[in-house]
């Protein structure tokens, strides 16, 4: 009995709790959040089994995790507004170029991390060739360029671009 | 915002404002940790005192984990304590000659020597909640209550 109801106040104590880091976090991991994740891991492992070795115990906690785990995906997929809450929803952060601060500035992402994805995706090197940037529920950026004319339009436009 | 997404702006704000809040929460619990509200500091450090005694102990404990209560006798030298069904004895220093079962609670006795006797004991929490252990210097005196939370 224990047990189960440990599991279920971990599940959803993390739940919330890694909610509040934000998608940074889950998303692009840098290595201290790889650590933060592993020594969270290791806080928790205490509470879900304490000196309990016993095989049984194991598969309880396993069991209770698994469960609430397919439990929420169902029932996200009959309360939208849940799986909002749970998962976080797409967020348009570039639009034509145009970096919309305030967004950016809430969602904690800074223009390096919109050029940084844009670099890696597209190999683009400005904001201007950038038609939309979009932070995705899984903490990624999205990035969707200007399409290739226009992208080499607006490359010529600039004086201080060398030629060729 | 008419774009390649469909967005729900007034979801992401009530999310902002539940994300700033949430940082509020964790701070505070951050700063009572800090205090002893979890046993472990000011907060926690509590006295009690009865006829014939007076003790120091933790007003807030963890469940499994171990608190102390320490317990000055400068004449008896008895002490009966009732209420302990939540806790686990881990430890008592010095060492009693008999323990014996006194009413609804245990007295405790100890070697008749010169001076104050401090009875040190380490006690892990089984049960969370409120717990009162009751102390006195004899079984008949009347008990001082030592109000302990136990965090589950």
């Amino acid at each position: 009995m224990d047990m189960v109801i440990n599991a279920a106040g971990v599940y959803l104590i993390l739940m919330v709790m890694l909610r509040l880091t934000g998608r940074r976090t889950v998303g692009t991991m840098t290595a201290f959040d790889f650590v933060l994740l592993l020594v969270i891991g290791e806080a928790t492992q205490q509470v879900l089994l304490g000196d309990d070795i016993s095989f049984t115990g194991a598969i309880v906690v396993i069991a209770t995790l698994v469960m609430l785990n397919v439990g929420f995906s169902l029932l996200k997929r009959h309360l939208p507004h849940l799986a909002c809450w749970l998962d976080g929803a797409p967020l348009i952060v570039v639009q034509h170029g145009e970096m919309l601060d305030g967004r950016m500035r809430q969602a904690r992402i800074d223009k390096d991390d919109i050029l940084c994805a844009a670099r890696a995706s597209h190999g683009l090197e400005r904001l201007d060739q950038i038609k939309y940037a979009i932070l995705e529920a899984s903490g990624g950026l999205t990035i969707i360029p200007v399409a290739a004319e226009g992208r080499s339009a607006s490359a010529a436009a600039r004086p201080d671009m060398p030629a060729g | 915002m008419a774009g390649p997404i469909r967005e729900d702006m007034r979801f992401q704000r009530r999310y902002w404002l539940f994300e700033r809040i949430g940082w509020t929460v964790l701070l505070l619990i951050m700063a009572a940790a800090a205090a002893g509200t979890f046993a472990g500091g000011p907060l926690s450090a509590a006295a009690g005192t009865g006829d014939g005694f007076d003790a120091t102990y933790e007003r807030f404990a963890r469940r499994g984990v171990d608190t102390g209560m320490t317990v000055h006798l400068p004449t008896s030298r008895t002490l009966w304590v009732q209420g302990m069904d939540g806790f686990d004895i881990t430890g008592l220093d010095p060492r009693p000659a008999t323990v014996r079962s006194e009413g609804d609670g245990l007295a405790y006795d100890f070697t008749p020597g010169a001076g104050t006797i401090v009875a040190t004991f380490r006690l892990k929490p089984r049960d969370w909640g409120r717990q009162r252990i009751r102390l006195a210097a004899t079984p008949d005196a009347a008990p001082t209550t030592l109000d302990i939370f136990v965090y589950p």
